[in-house]
Protein backbone atom coordinates (compact mmCIF):
# COMPACT_ATOMS: atom_id res chain seq x y z
CA UNK A 1 0.00 0.00 0.00
CA UNK A 2 1.27 3.30 -0.84
CA UNK A 3 1.61 6.03 1.14
CA UNK A 4 0.56 9.26 0.46
CA UNK A 5 2.36 12.05 1.29
CA UNK A 6 1.42 13.44 5.00
CA UNK A 7 0.85 17.49 4.37
CA UNK A 8 3.36 19.75 6.73
CA UNK A 9 1.92 19.80 10.49
CA UNK A 10 0.74 23.52 10.89
CA UNK A 11 2.57 25.82 12.90
CA UNK A 12 2.10 25.60 16.49
CA UNK A 13 0.65 28.87 18.30
CA UNK A 14 2.51 28.65 21.82
CA UNK A 15 0.46 28.59 25.02
CA UNK A 16 1.94 31.60 25.89
CA UNK A 17 0.74 33.25 22.55
CA UNK A 18 -2.58 32.09 23.69
CA UNK A 19 -3.19 33.19 27.13
CA UNK A 20 -1.96 36.68 26.40
CA UNK A 21 -4.08 37.32 23.73
CA UNK A 22 -7.04 36.23 26.24
CA UNK A 23 -5.44 38.70 28.82
CA UNK A 24 -5.86 41.54 26.18
CA UNK A 25 -8.95 41.33 25.28
CA UNK A 26 -9.76 41.32 28.94
CA UNK A 27 -7.83 44.09 29.28
CA UNK A 28 -9.13 45.97 26.25
CA UNK A 29 -12.54 45.95 27.16
CA UNK A 30 -11.93 47.11 31.32
CA UNK A 31 -10.33 49.73 30.03
CA UNK A 32 -12.77 50.82 27.49
CA UNK A 33 -15.27 50.50 30.12
CA UNK A 34 -13.39 52.61 33.07
CA UNK A 35 -12.38 55.12 30.56
CA UNK A 36 -16.02 56.22 29.40
CA UNK A 37 -17.06 56.16 32.99
CA UNK A 38 -14.36 58.46 33.48
CA UNK A 39 -15.22 60.77 30.73
CA UNK A 40 -18.76 60.67 31.39
CA UNK A 41 -18.75 62.37 35.30
CA UNK A 42 -16.78 65.49 33.87
CA UNK A 43 -19.62 67.69 32.67
CA UNK A 44 -20.08 67.88 28.61
CA UNK A 45 -19.84 71.64 28.78
CA UNK A 46 -16.23 71.21 29.98
CA UNK A 47 -13.42 72.57 26.82
CA UNK A 48 -10.81 70.38 25.40
CA UNK A 49 -8.09 71.07 27.94
CA UNK A 50 -10.83 71.50 30.73
CA UNK A 51 -12.01 67.49 29.73
CA UNK A 52 -7.91 66.27 29.76
CA UNK A 53 -7.85 67.79 32.97
CA UNK A 54 -10.51 66.67 34.77
CA UNK A 55 -10.32 63.05 33.28
CA UNK A 56 -6.51 62.81 34.46
CA UNK A 57 -7.55 63.95 38.24
CA UNK A 58 -9.91 61.34 38.80
CA UNK A 59 -8.75 58.63 40.84
CA UNK A 60 -10.19 56.11 38.72
CA UNK A 61 -7.53 57.65 36.22
CA UNK A 62 -4.48 56.11 38.61
CA UNK A 63 -6.84 52.16 38.06
CA UNK A 64 -6.61 53.01 33.87
CA UNK A 65 -2.87 53.75 34.37
CA UNK A 66 -2.39 50.21 36.36
CA UNK A 67 -4.52 48.70 33.13
CA UNK A 68 -2.36 50.24 30.69
CA UNK A 69 0.92 48.82 32.34
CA UNK A 70 -0.52 45.37 31.99
CA UNK A 71 -1.62 45.93 28.55
CA UNK A 72 1.64 47.33 27.88
CA UNK A 73 3.90 44.40 29.76
CA UNK A 74 1.20 41.78 27.90
CA UNK A 75 1.95 43.38 24.44
CA UNK A 76 5.51 43.01 24.91
CA UNK A 77 5.76 39.14 25.53
CA UNK A 78 3.44 38.31 22.78
CA UNK A 79 5.00 40.66 20.59
CA UNK A 80 8.20 38.90 21.34
CA UNK A 81 6.53 35.69 20.26
CA UNK A 82 4.37 36.40 17.36
CA UNK A 83 3.64 38.62 14.22
CA UNK A 84 2.01 41.58 14.75
CA UNK A 85 -0.37 41.52 11.65
CA UNK A 86 -1.28 37.96 13.60
CA UNK A 87 -1.85 39.33 16.84
CA UNK A 88 -3.52 42.57 16.77
CA UNK A 89 -6.86 41.05 14.73
CA UNK A 90 -7.03 38.77 16.90
CA UNK A 91 -7.49 40.84 19.48
CA UNK A 92 -10.19 43.01 18.22
CA UNK A 93 -12.49 40.32 19.44
CA UNK A 94 -12.77 42.66 22.20
CA UNK A 95 -15.09 44.93 19.83
CA UNK A 96 -18.14 42.35 20.81
CA UNK A 97 -16.88 42.11 24.31
CA UNK A 98 -16.86 46.20 24.43
CA UNK A 99 -20.35 46.57 22.44
CA UNK A 100 -22.05 43.82 25.27
CA UNK A 101 -20.82 46.14 28.13
CA UNK A 102 -21.29 48.98 26.53
CA UNK A 103 -24.97 48.70 26.30
CA UNK A 104 -25.01 46.50 29.54
CA UNK A 105 -22.73 49.57 32.15
CA UNK A 106 -23.86 52.93 29.60
CA UNK A 107 -27.12 51.51 28.49
CA UNK A 108 -25.53 52.60 25.03
CA UNK A 109 -28.31 51.48 21.87
CA UNK A 110 -26.98 48.68 19.60
CA UNK A 111 -28.95 49.82 16.30
CA UNK A 112 -29.16 47.16 13.21
CA UNK A 113 -26.50 49.40 11.57
CA UNK A 114 -23.99 50.07 14.30
CA UNK A 115 -24.78 45.98 14.73
CA UNK A 116 -23.68 44.66 11.48
CA UNK A 117 -20.87 47.09 10.94
CA UNK A 118 -19.53 45.29 14.03
CA UNK A 119 -20.22 41.90 12.30
CA UNK A 120 -18.29 43.10 9.07
CA UNK A 121 -15.58 44.01 11.17
CA UNK A 122 -15.28 40.98 12.57
CA UNK A 123 -15.85 38.90 9.01
CA UNK A 124 -12.68 41.84 8.10
CA UNK A 125 -10.68 40.83 11.06
CA UNK A 126 -11.15 36.87 10.46
CA UNK A 127 -9.75 37.33 7.22
CA UNK A 128 -6.81 39.03 8.20
CA UNK A 129 -6.25 36.48 11.46
CA UNK A 130 -6.05 33.44 9.89
CA UNK A 131 -2.36 33.09 8.56
CA UNK A 132 0.76 31.36 10.84
CA UNK A 133 1.37 33.23 13.49
CA UNK A 134 5.30 33.58 12.44
CA UNK A 135 6.04 34.54 8.79
CA UNK A 136 9.61 35.04 6.94
CA UNK A 137 10.63 38.49 6.46
CA UNK A 138 10.15 39.37 2.94
CA UNK A 139 13.34 38.09 1.24
CA UNK A 140 14.43 36.18 4.55
CA UNK A 141 15.51 33.05 2.78
CA UNK A 142 19.35 32.93 1.16
CA UNK A 143 20.98 29.36 -0.18
CA UNK A 144 24.47 28.73 1.49
CA UNK A 145 27.27 27.08 -0.52
CA UNK A 146 26.02 23.85 0.16
CA UNK A 147 22.50 25.00 -1.59
CA UNK A 148 20.55 24.51 1.65
CA UNK A 149 18.01 26.74 2.21
CA UNK A 150 18.87 28.83 5.79
CA UNK A 151 16.40 31.29 7.28
CA UNK A 152 17.80 34.19 8.51
CA UNK A 153 15.18 35.24 10.88
CA UNK A 154 14.77 37.15 14.14
CA UNK A 155 16.28 33.94 16.34
CA UNK A 156 19.90 34.06 13.92
CA UNK A 157 20.09 37.77 14.32
CA UNK A 158 19.49 37.81 18.10
CA UNK A 159 21.69 34.73 18.55
CA UNK A 160 24.70 36.42 16.91
CA UNK A 161 24.95 32.85 15.14
CA UNK A 162 24.77 33.92 12.01
CA UNK A 163 26.17 31.33 9.29
CA UNK A 164 29.31 32.28 7.83
CA UNK A 165 27.23 32.70 3.88
CA UNK A 166 25.08 34.83 5.69
CA UNK A 167 27.09 37.53 6.97
CA UNK A 168 26.03 40.67 5.26
CA UNK A 169 22.60 39.93 6.77
CA UNK A 170 23.63 40.31 10.61
CA UNK A 171 23.68 43.66 11.85
CA UNK B 1 -24.52 64.08 11.10
CA UNK B 2 -24.06 66.15 13.99
CA UNK B 3 -20.79 68.73 13.76
CA UNK B 4 -19.70 66.85 17.44
CA UNK B 5 -19.68 63.62 16.12
CA UNK B 6 -17.70 64.46 13.19
CA UNK B 7 -15.36 66.12 15.49
CA UNK B 8 -15.61 62.72 17.57
CA UNK B 9 -14.70 60.66 14.68
CA UNK B 10 -11.41 63.47 13.42
CA UNK B 11 -10.47 62.53 17.21
CA UNK B 12 -10.89 58.69 16.85
CA UNK B 13 -8.66 58.98 13.92
CA UNK B 14 -5.82 60.81 15.42
CA UNK B 15 -6.13 58.32 18.40
CA UNK B 16 -5.98 55.42 15.48
CA UNK B 17 -3.09 56.42 13.85
CA UNK B 18 -0.98 57.13 17.30
CA UNK B 19 -1.98 53.23 18.66
CA UNK B 20 -0.91 51.85 15.18
CA UNK B 21 2.80 53.87 15.04
CA UNK B 22 3.31 52.96 18.47
CA UNK B 23 2.40 49.16 17.98
CA UNK B 24 4.61 48.87 15.11
CA UNK B 25 7.66 50.55 16.72
CA UNK B 26 6.97 47.90 20.00
CA UNK B 27 6.99 45.17 17.53
CA UNK B 28 10.35 46.89 16.25
CA UNK B 29 11.59 46.52 19.57
CA UNK B 30 10.28 43.34 20.38
CA UNK B 31 11.62 41.61 17.42
CA UNK B 32 15.46 43.26 18.30
CA UNK B 33 14.85 42.01 21.63
CA UNK B 34 14.01 38.36 20.60
CA UNK B 35 15.89 35.55 22.27
CA UNK B 36 14.88 32.02 22.56
CA UNK B 37 16.25 31.62 26.19
CA UNK B 38 12.76 32.75 27.57
CA UNK B 39 10.02 35.05 27.65
CA UNK B 40 11.99 37.63 30.88
CA UNK B 41 14.97 37.59 28.90
CA UNK B 42 13.39 38.71 25.59
CA UNK B 43 11.33 41.04 28.14
CA UNK B 44 14.47 42.56 29.10
CA UNK B 45 16.45 43.10 25.63
CA UNK B 46 13.22 44.69 24.41
CA UNK B 47 13.49 47.04 26.88
CA UNK B 48 16.86 47.96 26.26
CA UNK B 49 15.97 49.35 23.12
CA UNK B 50 15.26 53.14 24.50
CA UNK B 51 14.56 54.83 21.59
CA UNK B 52 12.34 52.57 20.74
CA UNK B 53 10.70 52.23 23.91
CA UNK B 54 10.50 56.29 24.28
CA UNK B 55 9.02 56.58 20.31
CA UNK B 56 6.50 54.23 21.04
CA UNK B 57 5.42 55.42 24.53
CA UNK B 58 4.95 59.42 22.77
CA UNK B 59 2.87 57.56 20.20
CA UNK B 60 0.45 56.03 23.01
CA UNK B 61 0.54 59.06 25.22
CA UNK B 62 -1.16 60.93 22.33
CA UNK B 63 -3.64 58.22 21.71
CA UNK B 64 -4.63 58.27 24.80
CA UNK B 65 -5.28 62.21 25.31
CA UNK B 66 -7.12 61.59 21.28
CA UNK B 67 -8.79 59.27 22.93
CA UNK B 68 -10.28 60.59 25.94
CA UNK B 69 -11.36 63.61 23.80
CA UNK B 70 -12.91 61.14 21.28
CA UNK B 71 -15.46 59.47 24.19
CA UNK B 72 -16.50 63.17 25.04
CA UNK B 73 -18.25 63.36 21.92
CA UNK B 74 -19.01 59.28 21.05
CA UNK B 75 -20.33 56.64 22.24
CA UNK B 76 -17.80 53.52 23.52
CA UNK B 77 -19.63 51.32 20.66
CA UNK B 78 -19.56 53.84 17.99
CA UNK B 79 -15.79 55.27 19.08
CA UNK B 80 -14.31 51.53 19.79
CA UNK B 81 -14.96 49.97 16.74
CA UNK B 82 -14.06 52.93 14.55
CA UNK B 83 -10.58 52.24 16.27
CA UNK B 84 -9.94 49.51 14.18
CA UNK B 85 -9.16 51.52 10.85
CA UNK B 86 -5.94 51.82 13.34
CA UNK B 87 -5.74 47.54 12.34
CA UNK B 88 -5.29 48.91 8.70
CA UNK B 89 -2.80 51.23 9.28
CA UNK B 90 -1.18 48.46 10.97
CA UNK B 91 -1.42 46.19 8.50
CA UNK B 92 -0.28 48.92 5.96
CA UNK B 93 2.78 49.62 8.66
CA UNK B 94 3.75 46.14 8.69
CA UNK B 95 4.16 46.03 4.90
CA UNK B 96 6.37 49.31 4.68
CA UNK B 97 8.15 49.11 7.80
CA UNK B 98 8.37 45.78 9.14
CA UNK B 99 8.73 44.26 5.52
CA UNK B 100 6.17 41.15 6.81
CA UNK B 101 3.92 39.83 3.99
CA UNK B 102 0.63 40.73 3.25
CA UNK B 103 -1.07 38.00 1.59
CA UNK B 104 -4.25 38.72 -0.49
CA UNK B 105 -7.04 37.26 2.11
CA UNK B 106 -5.70 40.05 3.88
CA UNK B 107 -6.31 42.40 1.65
CA UNK B 108 -9.85 41.50 1.59
CA UNK B 109 -10.21 41.74 5.54
CA UNK B 110 -9.07 45.50 4.94
CA UNK B 111 -11.50 46.13 2.71
CA UNK B 112 -13.94 44.34 4.88
CA UNK B 113 -13.12 46.26 7.65
CA UNK B 114 -13.42 49.49 6.15
CA UNK B 115 -16.86 49.23 4.92
CA UNK B 116 -17.76 47.85 8.51
CA UNK B 117 -15.89 51.33 10.10
CA UNK B 118 -18.24 53.22 7.44
CA UNK B 119 -21.53 51.61 8.64
CA UNK B 120 -20.75 52.10 12.50
CA UNK B 121 -19.70 55.38 11.35
CA UNK B 122 -23.13 56.14 9.81
CA UNK B 123 -25.10 54.63 12.80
Amino acid sequence: MTQLPQPAAPLRVPPAVILGLIAAIVLDTAVQMLWKHIVLAIPSSAGLAQTLLAAASQPAAWILLALFLAQFFCWMIVLAKADLSFIQPITALSFVTVAVCSVFFFHERLGPLRAVGIVLILAGVRFISRTDHRTAPLGGHKKDSNGECATVGLSDRANGQVHKDNKEAAP
Amino acid sequence: MTSDRLLGIAFVLAAALGEAVGHVIFKNAADRGHRPEGILASLRAALAEHGHIAGGLAAFVLDILFWTLALKFLDVSLAFPLSSLSLIMVVFLSRLWLKEKISPRRWIGVALILIGTVFVGLS
